[in-house]
Order: C-alpha cells, then structure tokens, then sequence
C-alpha cells in the first residue's frame, strides 16, 4: 500500500498529530499490544493459566477450557460490549510466534510482513480461538480491501483528504499513487511549491472542485478526493455504514466527495 | 592521548569542549548540499555532527565497498574534508547496526542472510526484528561470522577513518551499534539459542563455577560436564532453589552483549582506530545491558542512552536521565529525538521540544547529540530541511538554547544531587527470568504482554517479581516517589555501581528481597561504614544469590528502624510511612516550592542556576522559598527577587533562575 521509499513533503507537526489523533497510523508497524476492549484466556492444556479482562468486565471464573471455540463464543455473547474474545493455548502461542518468524523475510516490506503474519492468524490456527473469527482491521477497515483498492487505480493518480473543524482547514493530505503503491504523502502545502494560493484551503467541503483542480494540475489526475466537516470524519473511520453515512453528511452540506460514492 | 572523556566531559588537547552536537547523515544528500547542510548546522550553533555509517550502503558488492569512489553521495572521506573546512568536529556511529530507516537495519543483505550469523529463538526460528524499515533476522552477538564480516568492513573503513582523526581530521568519537540490547528483544528467553550461543553459555557458566561439582552443588544436578548443560526455554521453577539456573540464564545475556562489545572494541582499535569509543544504548535499565560493567572495560569510553521526548511523559523522562546521571561517566544522550519518524505516534512541537530538552538538562543531561537535526527520509519536525532550509519554529528553539548553554555555562555544571536510588541487578534478573514464554509477534494479534509472566508460589516472603523498577508500588519506586515529594533531587544507578561513586552520594536507597549476594550486601554495608546512609527495604535478606541461608545485611540490622554503622547509618526501611524522619535539614533543595505539581533541582557551576519544571498540562502558581537573591533567565522574569518569590508557570514549560550569590 505505501512505497517502503515513499517520499514525505511539507508535512508539518501541527497536520501529522491532528491526522495521528484520528488515526491508528503507528499500529501498522507496532507489534506492541495496547489494551484493547478484548478478553483473554490463556491456558495450558485446558488448564487457565492467565485471564485478561477489559476494565469494566466482570468476568465469571474460568479455570477449566474444554471446548475453546464454544466457550469464546458463550463468552462474547455473555459480556455484551467486548470487540472479541480469544482463547489461547500455550504451547500454540510459541507455535504461531515461530511460524511468524520462519516466513519470508528478506523481499518483504514491513506492510507484507504484518500481513503474513494477520493472514497466519486468520487461518484458524490450531489452539488459538477467536470470536468473533480473527480478522484485522485498520481504522475501521480491511488492510486486504485497501490495499486492493488502491492497486486498482490509474496509474499515476492521486488522493484528497481535508478534514474542516470551524471553518479553517484541521488536516490536509494528499496521496500520490504510481505503480499501485503511495510513492508520495505531502499536504496541500505542497501545492504552494508551484505557486498555488493555499492559505485557509480547505474551508467547507465547496472547496472540493478547485483543491482537486489544482492537485490534478501539479500532482496527478485525482482518483477520490473527500472534504469534510471533522465530526463526520471521526464518526466515518468506526462507522460500519461507511457508504450510508458519507451519503447523509453530502446531503447535510457536511461533506463533500469524488469517487467514493460513485 | 588528543582527546580524552570523563566526567566533567570532552577535552581536545586539554581544552573542555561541550559535547554538542546534531546528526546529519551525509549519504542522505547530494554532495552539493553538505555545505549548505553543515553552515546551517553552524548557524545553530553546533560545532559537532554526527553520522552514521551504513554498512550496507557502503558495501556495493561482496567484499567491494564504495566510498565515494563510484558514487559521490557516499564520500565519507570528502564529506569529513568538508567537515575540517567547515571547523566542524565529527561523531561517526560505524555499526556494525545503524538502524536509520535503512534496509535491514544498514546490514548487507549478502551478510544477515547467512543462517550462520543468526540469533535464534527458543524454538529454532531466526529472530526477526520489526522494529525497523524492512524484517530482517537479528545477528547474533555470538557468531563469529558475524563478527569475521564485521571485521571486512572494517577493514575497509578504518583507512578512511584512521586518516580523518582528531587532530589530523575532525572524527573525535566513535559510537559502536545501536540499541544495544538484542535490538529491544530483552525478554528471557525469546533468543539466543544458537549453537555458538549456547557454548558461550556453557562457558559462561565454567567461568562462574569453576568444577563441575560446584554447579551441581548450586543447580541440585548431576552433570559430568558442561557440555551436558542446555539453557533454560521457560523458568519452570517449583522452589527456590530452582532459580539459579534461570538466573544464571538471564545473567549470561549480559556478558554475551559485555563479550560482543570487548570484541568489537578490540576490532577497532587493532585497526588504528585510537579516538574515544562510546556505546549508543538503549532507553533501558539494568539486565542485560550492563552499563557500568561496560564502562568498566579498557575500550569503551563511554554508554549513551537514546531518548525519544515525550513532554506528555516527564517521569518517563526525568527517571532515564536520573539513570542515566547516576550510571554513565558522562551523561550522554546519544540520541535525542529532533522530530520524529513519519511512523511515529508522536511529533513535538517546538514549545514540547524545548520542554523535553531542558528537562533532560535539569536532571542531570551533560552531553547530547539531537537525531536528525537535518531532516532524515519520511521525518517529521527537524529544524533544518532536506533542501537545506530553516523549519524556522523549529531552528529558532536551537537558536536560543545554544547561547543560553553557553552564557550560563550549563555543560560544565553538575546538577546538586546527594542522594542515590540503586536499582537491584538481582531483583531485575529475577523480573525478567519468571517468565513463561517468547512473546515476540503476539502483539499482531494483540495478546496482552502479562500472558508471558507466571505468578510461581515459591514461598518468598517478599515477592521479589513486583520489585522491579519496571512495577507499579515497588519499593524502588515509592522511594522515587517519596524522595520527590520532599523536593529531594536524586539520581538513580543499579547495584553493579562501585563503592567509590556511591561514596560520593551521602544516602543510598537499596530495594531488598529475600535474597542478595553476600558480597553486594558487604559492598553496601561498607558505604555506611565509611559515613553514608545506607536505606534498604522492603526485605531484610536471609538468602545469598544462589538461594542457600546466609545474610550480611540482617546481621547488622534485625528490626525496622535506623542504627549507626561505622561513620554512617543503616535504616531498614519495609514501608515509607515513616520515612519522612529520614530526611535531615540540609537535605531537600535549597529552593523550596509550596505547589507539589512542579519540580525543581539545581545546576552549579560557573552560574548556579535554578530549573523550575511544569510538567502539567495547566498553568501552575507556586512560592520559591529562597534565601538568596534570584534572576529569572528563560521563561521567568528579568528583574532580581529576593526572599520568596511567586512564580507563575505555564503547561509544560522549564523556568530557569538564576542563584546571585
């Protein structure tokens, strides 16, 4: 999805902790587990060992795992409110680490790897129970679908996102895509570089067309551009009605898009 | 010898120069721009740079390294001229590992793809690392393949190196590696267990023990020799006396990264390379990156800690630099985050990155080299641009400070500090070797990192697991906190500290549990003998390290309570609720505060200045009590107080005083 030598321009502090307050960038690449809203067993054998239970859960005592796949699911069912329960076996878990570290590493990037790596757990590793089924999700969406989207347009072509809170511009971002990888990230400062009067863009989503002008100009012919008010981006990133939502904030004067709908 | 190190800092042919400096990486750039690059390097004030050394990009074919030769950009050699033009003085960081966003770390591929040279996990696999642009399989500090190819590169770097010292070129230091502690992969058996690792091991232990009988004494074992012994895969202990094998395990991984450095030093120097050599280490504490021991050796002059600013995370902050004060012959941050990685969660801005540094500089920072002060690949907020312009909000933040330091002579101050928190080496081992299992690459599916810890009944009066700095409620911890709370400013080090430095500090707290070395015990009983404050808690030992009955500690001292020993004291301290009897007249600062929120310590050289940090998120009011006259020099008022002065402090923000005495 992005080039491993992907070129980074006229990103300021200021736009990369607004896009990094919305958005699980770092994730991708951190292998370090944060304190997800997920429920843990692990055992050995059957027998626990460890149980890790979201703050605000009051868990039933489980000292005995006889039927992992089961027991997760009347677990998921019971404590509404999680995102998933996992059931884990020990000896497993030193097993889907080892498989992890035998794949492939020298044409990878760290993209590819990750993936490797989510794609070992999506195929239902023995000993390692998840409900609802393992599958990882950035920021709301499928790595797999992303990726495929974004391999599957012109080539070059390029990407808008503005993000607007009061009437000035919160976050700018425009990708340059070639060869089916994000070979460019920069703002819409960039655009400045080529004499383009960028100051206060974007103010409200009616700025779409002549943003998109201009990056068509200077950068690549734009694939999909979008331009919203913040609070619809916030709610656009978790939304399972993605599609739906986007749809309702056009029509509220709240967003305003380019070959995203369509 | 030109160019010497020490405590008070970096001296070239006698004269004390500050250790100052910001990284540009000179293969980043088209040679056009190193002039432009280095001037503005000038312009804010810096008269060292530092770079690293990319193995990997250096050597063009198997055996064939170009440095400059072929391609321009990578002219070592004319871009270290440009340096002696320019009056710039250089740090160069040769590897073996540079990191920097590079492939693989900046190993050759040709090299790391050589099963030979791999660590390996506790079940076979080559440990990959991910930590950094692209996987790649970690070397192991054992392989003497490894270190045979290292040699080659050096082989061929160290002409170029060897020509462009101090005094005939501008290279004044050399740092080995990076992050040096198995590339962050410290949990106890994660790796390294290939076979060269395990003969090491195995020597480890001959070295420790001596006859064979000695060990099986200890382990309870019946071995006929050593090479009968494997290393342990998970602690599956039962009693304590089952521990030492465990211990013994996480112990060797300290003299495997001791042993990789006294070889790589040695490789250096066998090659004429004769400038100081310094370690770049990682922002961790104790085991297995023994940072004093390392001192200790003839080679290395000198261990950094890299530190990536997080204003939001002050105690972070403020107990790696106390570490690293209380460890490090020179307080040196060999890497201190400019800006931050476009993958990073985080980006300061200018008004956090001047908080981050002078909090550094408060507790203790004497010597610091800002990372990528010239913009890197995909890096965000350095205060000079790939084009070799000004981020001005940024390069006006270094455009103030470099003065400042200058004026009031901060680097050849020393923070006023009489009190020392020693981490325990064994309660550290002992944290990192009750551990079940590997967890590397559990995190993709976001396993929670307790899952490798084991809670083991092994019958121990005190839990010697939550007595790791690393746990919440520790002794060690407590004792930061209360020594905070009564504005007493400390340092922090770890038992492997010698007599003669703690002597300098006139109270020592020691976190104890159930068992501790005789002879570390005897060590802290003689800094009381020699008219020190000796505190330990919340144990009072009963076992020697190898868990048989024996205890100094107890002999001396049998109930909690303080009790004279020799010139000094020694108080068992098993909780803090009386603590505050410990703490004479003379010992808080001498510049008090009456808002427990801000934090406050003191510099004393030439000028002695006063740091007032805000480490909040709102404006602070507070009271200095003070009986000398004060001059507020950045961020506080121009105009000389005197008696108690009440200052206003904004979120996040240092003040600095000034003391007219």
């Amino acid at each position: 999805m992005i080039a491993r030598d992907v070129e980074i321009v006229d990103l300021r502090p200021g736009i990369w902790r607004n896009l990094i307050s919305l958005m699980d960038v770092s994730r991708l690449s951190d292998v370090r587990p944060a304190r997800p809203n997920i429920l843990s067993i692990l055992h050995h054998g059957g027998k626990v060992l460890r149980v890790y239970a979201p703050a605000g859960f009051r868990v039933p005592t489980i000292e005995q795992v006889d039927d992992p796949q089961e027991l997760a699911k009347k677990l998921y069912y019971q404590l509404p409110g999680l995102e998933s329960v996992q059931i884990l076996e020990q000896d497993s878990l030193m097993l889907f680490s080892d498989q992890v570290q035998r794949m492939d590493w020298m044409p990878s990037d760290m993209e590819d790897f990750a993936l490797h790596a989510f794609h070992l757990a999506e195929q239902d590793p023995a000993g390692l129970s998840f409900f609802p089924p393992f599958s990882w999700k950035w920021n709301g969406f499928l790595l797999e679908e992303v990726r495929t989207w974004l391999a599957s347009g012109p080539d070059p072509c390029a990407y808008f996102l503005g993000v607007v809170r009061d009437g000035a511009p919160w976050l700018t971002l425009i990708l340059r895509a070639a060869e089916k990888k994000v070979r460019l990230i920069t703002t819409i400062d960039y655009l400045a570089r080529f004499n383009v009067p960028v100051e206060g863009l974007p103010a409200s989503p009616k700025d779409l067309a002549a943003v998109c002008e201009s990056i068509h100009t200077h950068v690549a012919p734009v694939r999909a551009a979008l331009i919203c008010d913040y609070m619809v981006f916030a709610k656009l990133l978790t939304s399972e009605e993605k599609r739906r939502d986007l749809t309702l904030a056009a029509a509220d004067g709240l967003a305003s898009s380019f070959g995203l709908l369509e | 010898m030109a160019i010497r190190v020490d405590s008070n800092g970096l001296y070239l042919d006698g004269r004390r120069i500050p250790l100052y400096s910001g990284s540009v990486h000179y293969w980043r750039y088209s040679p056009n721009t190193w002039p432009t690059l280095l001037e503005r390097i000038k312009e804010l004030g810096f008269e060292i740079i530092q770079s690293p050394v990319p193995w990997g990009l250096h050597e063009s074919g198997p055996g064939i390294f170009d440095f400059g030769e072929k391609n321009p950009q990578k002219g070592l050699p004319q871009f270290l001229d440009l340096c002696t033009k320019a009056g710039i003085l250089a740090i160069l960081r040769p590897g073996p590992f540079v990191g920097e966003d590079m492939p693989f770390g900046g190993f050759p591929l040709r090299v790391i793809r050589n099963s030979a040279v791999w660590a390996l996990t506790s079940t076979g696999a080559p440990a990959l690392s991910t930590r950094y642009a692209t996987p790649f399989a970690i070397p192991s500090y054992a392989s003497e393949r490894f270190l045979h190819e290292v040699g080659k590169f050096l082989d061929a770097l160290a002409p170029v190196l060897v020509s462009h010292q101090y005094p005939d070129g501008p290279v004044i230091l050399c740092q080995m590696n990076k992050e040096s502690a198995f590339m962050g992969r410290t949990q106890a058996y994660d790796l390294d267990y290939c076979p060269e690792s395990i003969t090491l091991f195995r020597n480890f232990l001959s070295e420790k023990y001596g006859a064979i009988e000695n060990l099986n004494t200890v382990y309870a074992t019946k071995y006929s020799a050593y090479s009968e012994i494997s290393a342990p895969k998970r602690c599956e202990a039962t009693v304590q006396r089952d521990l030492p094998v465990y211990l013994d395990w996480v112990e060797y991984k300290e003299y495997l990264i001791r042993r990789f450095y006294q070889r790589l030093g040695g490789m250096f120097r066998d090659r004429g390379i004769s400038v100081p050599l310094s370690i770049d280490g990682p922002s961790i504490f104790s085991t297995p990156m023994d940072s004093i021991g390392l001192q200790k050796s003839l080679e290395i002059t000198l261990t950094g800690m890299e530190v990536d600013p997080n204003s939001s995370d002050y105690p972070a902050l403020a107990r790696q630099i106390r570490y690293l004060t209380g460890t490090s012959k020179l307080p040196f941050v060999s890497k201190f985050g400019s800006g931050n990685s476009w993958f990073a969660p985080r980006v300061n801005t200018p008004h956090e990155e001047e908080f981050a540094i002078l909090s550094a500089v408060m507790h203790g920072m004497t010597a610091v080299n800002f990372h990528m002060l010239a913009e890197g690949d995909r890096w965000v907020g350095a205060p000079i641009s790939r084009d070799g312009a000004f981020r001005e909000e940024f390069a006006d933040l270094f455009r103030h400070l470099q003065p400042f330091f200058a004026k009031y002579g901060v680097w050849e101050s020393k923070k006023n500090c009489r009190t020392l928190v020693v981490l325990s080496y064994e309660l550290e081992r002992y944290h990192l070797a009750v551990s079940t299992m590997n967890y590397a690459y559990l995190g993709l599916i976001r396993i929670p990192a307790i899952f490798s810890e084991v809670s083991i009944p092994l019958g121990f009066q005190i839990d010697p697991a939550r007595q790791s700095i690393y746990e919440e409620g520790s002794w060690i911890q407590e004792a930061c906190r209360f020594l905070e709370n009564v504005q007493v400013e400390y340092n922090l080090s770890d038992s492997h500290q010698e007599l003669d430095e703690m002597a300098k500090y006139d109270m020592v707290f020691l976190p104890t549990a159930d068992f501790m070395d005789l002879r570390e015990q005897e060590k802290f009983l003689e800094f009381a003998d020699r008219g020190g404050h000796l505190v330990f808690g919340p144990g009072l030992p009963t076992l020697d390290g190898r868990m048989n009955p024996g205890s100094v500690l107890k002999n001396a001292i049998q109930i909690p309570g303080t009790q004279t020993r020799g010139a000094g004291k020694i108080t068992y301290l098993p909780t803090f609720d009386a603590a505050k009897e410990l703490i004479t007249a003379d010992m808080p600062n001498v510049v008090l505060l009456d808002n427990p929120n801000l934090r406050l310590t003191i510099r004393g050289g030439s000028s002695n200045l006063i740091f007032l940090a805000n480490p909040t998120g709102v404006n602070q009011r507070s009271m200095m009590i003070s009986s000398w006259p004060l001059r507020g020099v950045w961020n506080a008022p121009e105009e000389t107080q005197t008696g108690s002065v009440t200052t206003e402090i904004g979120p996040h923000t240092v003040q600095v005083w000034e003391v007219l005495k």
